[in-house]
This record gives structure tokens, sequence and C-alpha cells, in this order.
């Protein structure tokens, strides 16, 4: 990646201090479009702006498209504010967990216990999630600070397996359904429902996503990716490992227990069910197919992952109709065809296409790149 | 009826067919350094497979062990080489990763095609023994000695056959072996294979004794590496002892919490022994660390 970071507090000095990022474009007097075509002649960054614009535009849709469209625009906001949160640990720090779904359920978890309590007006128990996602994301980060790869992944899947089975048990002692969340109001305004909810998510994705923005700008994020990079590299360098790391891991738990808060809240109780190994899975399967190395990438897999049962639901009837299993099909086993299909997806990615969406856009812009100069280069007589 | 020593049974058997899992495991850990996370869907191939052939097509019981496992083993062996092989060899983690994704599509696969509710097989046979104050129903004893067997063979495949001695050489030293003219990418097919038929018959032993799910039957994959992480990820052997502890401590626990603990109680095992002694009870120590 050719991000420059603009602090470096964590890191040993640098002899030469990069330029801060975008400091071409806004140094220059030139008039608009000569500023505009120089910023898109880095590459990568038409890729960045096209990501950018699908989503906002696919944002905006479901601010006015109808509830359904806000339904699934719910959905994708919830998920990619955990996507987020996954990303920091898995594209940032490089370090692999599958333990997204035990994250969401802590927040979910704490959300519901607090009903009932002092702490339960709305903004409140978000923020208690936040906490507790941080301080457990620490204590798992403890495993990781003696081994990183398989067995870090296998520490994980331990809390994961952890986590679920004390909600189950405290479920099945205290509350069948599962654990009731209140409404989330505010100022009277009620955002349970609907367009407020929508824009309830969409403000905390909005700050979630700025918030880890500015943080990886700064020498943590720096840490984190000489981390990734090697380890060993990195402590030599002067990077505290031990300390990176860890925030790494509670960073990543907060947020994704903010999501697992938000999540509650959007389906109105916490229950254990929802918060199953699949759902790590598909967490995971968000960061890869959208693209691990950046948190654009990360939304971009979130939305994808979350909006692909429906678009399946309403599409694809009709050709199941065509190939004779009956237009119902899908509708009746939609739960394990989306399973397969995710971890279908999951499993080409990891192979043969590790950096998702992105790469794939990245390796277009490229020969586009290349065609554009090859055009350019024929059209001013072949000099250049 | 003896309590302890129904237990005692319950173990056993139980322990054996993490073992069966638990060898899977470190055969292909050994040969390709990926950690497997889809042997609970070979067990599921397994189960249902073996259903099939018990319920629809009524084989003899033989027949059906037989045809079970060359087929699973088969299976996973061609999947290693059509889907796996390419990378695995480069980036053993990320494979490692990527056989996560492998369980789920077996598992919905398998999910589609029998539902999710449970599917009980007809009982075997209803001869009972009682030993010692237990009763073991003729379907313990077939797992066990399926479990047995299965062990024997491929102690003695590793010690006395140049192919054991092939898988052992890549285990060592992969780049080394490659050199003296071993094809570990060979070596590596035929270790998928093996714990693929490995994982069938535990699939296979599981089924005899309780009703089969896709769910239930996958977890069970899952719940096996606390037994591989106790017996040490690259040991044959100690993946079947490894099993049988993890199956001890499990009836143990269900006997005096109940039945619910057990997910917590095994898994909080498996952390703390990552935690203080990560190369498992048999193990290699080879751990990356800082």
């Amino acid at each position: 990646m050719t991000h420059s970071p603009s602090g470096g507090s964590p890191v040993a000095a640098r002899p030469t201090r990069p330029q801060p990022r975008g400091a071409d474009l806004l140094d220059s007097d030139d008039g608009v479009l000569p500023r505009l075509a120089r910023y898109f002649a880095k590459p990568g960054r038409t890729t960045h702006a096209v990501m950018a614009v699908a989503l906002v535009a696919g944002a905006l849709w479901a601010a006015f498209g109808g509830p359904f469209i806000s339904l699934i625009g719910q959905s994708c906001a919830v998920f990619a504010v955990a996507a987020v949160g996954q990303s920091i640990l898995l594209g940032s720090a490089g370090q692999i967990a599958l333990s997204g779904g035990a994250f969401m359920a802590i927040g979910a978890f704490t959300t519901g216990l607090l009903n009932g309590t002092a702490l339960e007006p709305f903004p409140v128990p978000l923020l208690v999630s936040l906490l507790v996602g941080w301080v457990v994301g620490l204590i798992a980060g403890l495993p990781g600070l003696r081994f990183r790869g398989l067995y870090l992944l296998l520490a994980s899947l331990a809390l994961q397996f952890m986590v679920i089975a004390l909600a189950r048990n405290y479920q099945a002692e205290n509350a069948p359904a599962g654990v009731i969340v209140p409404l989330p109001e505010l100022g009277g305004l009620d955002l349970s429902v609907g367009t407020p909810l929508y824009l309830m998510l969409l403000t905390v994705l909005l700050i979630v996503y700025f918030g880890s923005w500015l943080v990886e700008r700064t020498g943590i994020g720096l840490a984190w990716r000489a981390i990734r990079e090697s380890e060993v590299a990195a402590a030599v360098s002067g990077v505290d490992v031990t300390r990176w790391k860890l925030y790494a891991f509670a960073a990543s738990g907060a947020i994704t227990s903010l999501a697992g808060s938000l999540f509650a809240y959007v389906i109105g109780r916490a229950d254990y069910v929802s918060f199953d190994m699949a759902l790590s899975i598909a967490l995971i399967t968000m960061i890869f197919i959208g693209g691990i190395r950046s948190r654009l990438g990360a939304l971009t897999g979130a939305v994808i992952i979350t909006a692909l049962p429906y678009i399946l639901q309403n599409y694809l009837s009709p050709v199941l109709a065509g190939i004779g299993l009956g237009a119902d099909w899908y509708v009746n086993n939609q739960s394990q065809v989306n399973a397969g299909l995710f971890s279908l997806l999951f499993l080409l990615v990891v192979l043969f296409e590790p950096d998702g969406v992105e790469g794939l856009l990245l390796k277009a812009e490229r020969v586009l790149r290349r065609r554009v100069s090859g055009l350019t280069s024929r059209l001013s007589g072949g000099t250049t | 009826m003896n309590v302890l020593a129904q237990a005692v049974e319950g173990s056993l058997v139980t322990g054996c067919i993490y073992g069966l899992l638990g060898m899977g495991f470190a055969l292909l850990f050994r040969a390709s350094k990926v950690l497997s996370f889809c042997q609970g869907g070979f067990m599921l191939l397994g189960a249902f497979i073996f259903y099939e052939l018990q319920t629809s097509s009524q084989q003899p019981l033989l027949v059906s062990v037989l045809v079970t496992t060359l087929v699973v083993g088969a299976f996973s062996g061609v999947v290693y080489l059509v889907v796996f092989a390419r990378v695995a060899s480069r980036h053993a983690f990320a494979t490692s990763v990527a056989t996560i994704g492998l369980a789920g599509v077996l598992q919905a696969a398998v999910a589609l095609r029998y539902g999710t509710a449970p599917l009980t097989l007809p009982e075997v046979s209803s001869t009972a023994f009682h030993v010692a104050g237990a009763v073991i129903p003729m379907a313990d004893l077939i797992a066990v000695c399926l479990a047995v067997l299965t062990v024997v063979a491929l102690v003695a495949l590793l010690r006395f056959t140049p192919l054991g001695l092939r898988m052992n050489a890549v285990a060592d030293n992969a780049s080394l072996s490659e050199h003296l003219g071993v094809s570990a990418a060979r070596v590596a097919a035929i270790a998928w294979a093996l714990a693929g038929a490995a994982a069938a018959i535990a699939g296979v032993a599981f089924s005899l004794r309780s009703s089969v799910d896709p769910v239930g039957v996958a977890n069970i994959g899952l719940f096996a590496f606390p037994a591989i992480i106790l017996g040490g990820m690259d040991s044959v052997g100690g993946a079947l002892l490894g099993g049988i502890i993890l199956g001890t401590i499990q009836n143990a626990v269900q006997v005096t919490f109940g039945a619910r603990w057990i997910d917590l109680v095994s898994f909080a095992i498996m952390l703390v022994i990552l935690l203080i002694r990560p190369s498992g009870l048999f193990g290699k120590t080879e751990v990356v660390r800082l």
C-alpha cells in the first residue's frame, strides 16, 4: 500500500518525512481539472473513487428507495460496522481470527442485559458495548501475543465457541426466546424502524469509518501495517509489537461488539443462534471478498455479502423454475443455500483472489491505464 | 448397571471417534502443514453415504463401510488435487483458512440433500455384551473396532511401508525430501485421501450409535480440535490418546454439571493448552514466537 501517514509516534523516527497524502492536490494553484487529473493519475485512486461512489449511491438509494431497500440498507450498515471492526484486525494488523460472531454476541447481549438498568437509554448501551468489546478484545489478544497464524486461529475458534456456549446457557436459564432489547429512542424520536433507524445506523457507520480512518492515518496505523508485513522487522524498527497488536485486538473487538449492539437493536432481541460460526465466517468473507487491504474494501464486501441473499431471493426464482427445481426452492432452503454459497465464495476468494473485488478493479484499472497511455502516446506521434 | 463403568465405556467410544478425526488432522498437518477444518465435512459425507447405503440400497455392513471409506477418501484426494494443490504448496496457512469454506460447502450440500432433521439408522444388531457392569451394545463394539483397526493400519503404514517413509520424510523436512526425489505434492494428495478415509470411518462409527444431522456431525469435526491440541498437532498416535482424554473429560462434565457445559469446558481446555503448552502432549515444539 502506498499510504504515507502523517504522524509517527509509536514508530522510530524516520530520516525523511514523506509528503502527506493529497499534498500534491492542495499545494498547487492550478484549476480544478488539472488538479483532479493529477489526483487520479496515481494508480489505485480511480478504483477507490469507483468503489466510494458506488457505496454512496447504494446508501442514498437505501435512504430514499422504499421500505424493502431500506431494510436491506439497515442490515448492510450493521454488517459494514462489523466489517470495519474485523478489517482493523485482519486487514490492518494482519491477524486472522474467527471470533467476529462471538464479539457481535457480546455486544448484543450487553445491550440486552442493560435493559431495565440505569444504563438503558439509547446511545448508552452502544458505548457500553464498545467498552466491553474493548476489554474482551484485549483478553482475546493475549493468545495472539504468543503466536500467530494457525494457533491464533484456533484460539479465536475456542473463544467463539465459549462465548456462544455461555450465551446459550444464559438464554436457556433466563430467556428461552432471546434477551429482549428495548426500542432505540433519542430525545423522543423513535429510531426503531424505517428511515430513522437507517439514518441512525448510517451515522454510527460514518463515525466508525472516519474514526478508524483517522486512527490508521497516524503512526498507530503504520505500526499495525508494519506488524502485518513482518513482526520481526517491525520489532527491529522500534515498533512495540506486543502493545500495538493488543490494541488492534481491542479496537477490533470494540467495533465488532458495537455492531452486535446495533444488530440487537435492529432485530429487537439478542439470540445466540444469530451469532454462530457461520456469522464469523461470513464476516471474514466480507473482508476477503471486498478487498483485504482497505476499509473501503471491507465496506464493499459487507454490502455484497449482506445484499446478496435479498437479490437472490428476488431474481433467482425464475431461473430455478427454468431448470426444474421449483420457484420456491431457494426460499425454502435459503439458510442452507446461503451458507453454502458464502462458504464457496470464501473458499474461492481466499485461494484464488485474496484481494477480492478491490483487487479485480485494480487489475482492470491497470489494464485501462496501459491502454490509455498507449493510445495517447500513439496520438502524440509516438514520441513519448 | 454400573454408572462408572458405563461412563468409561461411553468415553472410550466418543474418544475413538475424536481420535479417528484427529489422526486425519495430524496426517494432513504433517504432510502439508495444512490444518484442515473440513474433517468434519468429510465425516458428515461419510455418515450420510453410509446411511444411504444401509437404508435405501440395503448393502451388508462391511460393504457399506468399505464403499464409504473408499468414496470419501477418493473424493478428499481429488478435492485436494483440483482445488487446493496449486495454492497449498506455497501458502499453507491460506489453505487452512480456505478449508473452513470447504467445510461449509459440504455441510450445505448434505443439508440440502437430506434436510436438517436428525436421521437414525436401523440398529445393526440388538446384541449387547455385559462387561464389568457396563452394557456394551454391538454398535459401540463395531465403532471401537473400526477405530482401532484404522489406527493400527495407519501406524503400520507410516512405520513399515515405503510410502510411510516418504510421508515421514516430508513431515520432517519437505524441501530436503523434495531434493531427494520425494514428490511432496503426491504425498500430500495421499495424505488428504487417507485423512478423508479416516474421517469417513469416524462418520460411520458415529452414525452407528447416534442419529446424524448435518449441523451436529459437522460440529464434531470442530470439537475434535481440543483433542488434537491435547495430543499435539503432528502426532498421529497422540491424536487418538487426545481424543480419548477429551471423551473422558466430556463424559465427566456431562455427569457432574450437565450436557450444556461440555462445549465451554472442552474449548476452555483447548485455550489453556494453547497458552501453556501449544505443542500438546506429544507434538513437536514448533510455534512461531517473537
